[in-house]
């Protein structure tokens, strides 16, 4: 009797055991995932080449504008604050892809109103800088839209598979979607 | 230790929080137009003129135009190319960059020697602003190469030639000259001298009293620990401390604050 009971004792410290190993392997995996998705935008790479090639551009752009707009436009002060943030590689993916939203509203804005300026109109250097800095940055299928494909591939992953509902269950959470532009 | 440490982290949090590198252009011999500014005529008598100059064991002049910056402040580019293409000490790099509408000029040590950091800028407003501001390159390159060349030869009792180069541009360049001259009062605005170069590079005026300050904590504590291994060491007399400490050498490239600026439009 007393040798059954330290069998089936036994038999359940080893499913404990294999549990934990499983919900261990699981939570560990699936956050190793989300953090080298969010790494893409924060980390060296090629998206992250590309987003401090924005950052110039956006900061090139500023320049431009700044010659025929006042020093405190919101739009400018907004397009040099996330030139900033794409340069200064200290923000988070939130940031990041705010700051990168908020680059091609500007200039897709900019591409709009900035022509019709008398000041723009004299100057044919500004209207050169202009239309080739806003049509790189105001492109719509740009980063946010690559991150956008990474984060749904994650969370489809996530919410399709028994790991990946275990490593839910137990705090692993889907990435928010980017607003794409 | 604790104070060592610390100092070491602040260290690494601030050299972390560096700028992205901008792109900078490929060198292509002493003229090199990212902009592509500058007539083909300019370029083949700048490189007739670096001829002469390198015949004359004088300095060598390199020009430069980019159309923007990527978000760094002047002077500090012009000093970043001049080491990266790790250009010699007889060496002056004067760069443009035109869709910012700035300049700045980045001179190794023996240059500095022959024609001082201050002249280098006083030579700018009168020969190169005014053409520059008018989108005329060539005749702000032609004018401000041949101001520092008339310079050297007044440091060195040459005469290199610049008479029969840039006639392209010479007819309305001497007119130039002769109105510039007249107006005094045309200067670099100090404002952009200061906040371009805090605002571009992230090495605020606060960070480098920082890093002193906490190299001084750092070797200090050093110092004391040296003397706290030899006890009986005698005390140095304060001149001799002084005659003793370490000659450090020049920085590769020097220029002082008036040598950034962002001309008046």
């Amino acid at each position: 009797m007393k040798n059954k009971l330290s069998n089936i004792l036994f038999a359940l410290l080893c499913l404990a055991l294999l549990l934990a190993a499983v919900c261990l392997g699981a939570v560990r995996g699936w956050s190793a995932d989300r953090a080298e998705v969010i790494a893409a935008l924060t980390q060296d790479g090629e998206m992250h080449t590309q987003l401090e090639y924005r950052g110039m551009d956006a900061a090139n752009l500023a320049v431009v504008a700044a010659r025929h707009l006042p020093a405190d436009d919101d739009d400018l002060m907004a397009l040099r604050q996330a030139s900033d943030t794409l340069l200064s590689g200290t923000g988070n993916a939130d940031a990041i892809l705010t700051a990168d939203a908020a680059i091609t509203r500007i200039a897709l804005q900019f591409a709009q109103e900035l022509p019709l300026l008398p000041s723009m109109q004299t100057s044919n250097r500004d209207q050169a800088y202009l239309a080739q800095l806003t049509s790189s940055l105001g492109k719509r299928d740009g980063l946010t839209h690559t991150y956008l494909l990474l984060v749904e591939e994650f969370n489809d992953g996530l919410s399709g598979s028994l790991t990946g509902k275990l490593a839910m269950l137990l705090g692993v959470k889907p990435l928010p979607l980017p607003e794409e532009n | 230790m604790l104070k060592r440490i610390l100092c070491v982290i602040l260290l690494l949090l601030m050299t972390t929080t560096a700028l992205a590198e901008p792109r900078y252009p490929s060198q292509s011999g002493v003229a090199t137009d990212g902009a592509a500014v500058l007539s083909a005529k300019l370029l083949e008598d700048l490189h007739t003129l670096d001829k002469r100059l390198e015949r004359a064991d004088m300095p060598r002049i390199y020009v430069v135009t980019v159309d923007f910056l990527d978000g760094m402040d002047v002077q500090s580019y012009a000093d970043a190319l001049f080491q990266r293409w790790k250009l010699p000490e007889d060496a002056m790099l004067l760069l443009l960059a035109v869709g910012e509408e700035s300049c700045a000029i980045a001179s190794g040590r023996n240059v500095d020697r022959l024609v001082s950091p201050s002249v280098q800028q006083q030579l700018l407003p009168p020969h190169l602003y005014e053409p520059y501001l008018a989108q005329r390159y060539d005749a702000a390159v032609a004018a401000y190469v041949s101001a520092v060349v008339a310079e050297y030869n007044k440091a060195c009792g040459t005469s290199v030639r610049t008479d029969d180069l840039f006639r392209s541009v010479s007819a309305s360049l001497f007119d130039n000259w002769a109105s510039t001259q007249s107006h005094a009062s045309f200067s670099a605005p100090a404002e952009s001298i200061l906040t371009r170069e805090d605002k571009g590079t992230g090495f605020s005026l606060l960070k480098v009293l920082l890093v002193v300050v906490l190299l001084v904590l750092l070797f200090g504590s050093f110092r004391k620990a040296k003397r706290a291994a030899h006890p009986y060491a005698p005390s140095r007399p304060a001149d001799k401390a002084a005659a003793d400490k370490p000659v450090y050498f020049k920085p590769h490239v020097k220029k002082p604050a008036e040598q950034y600026f962002k001309p008046r439009r």
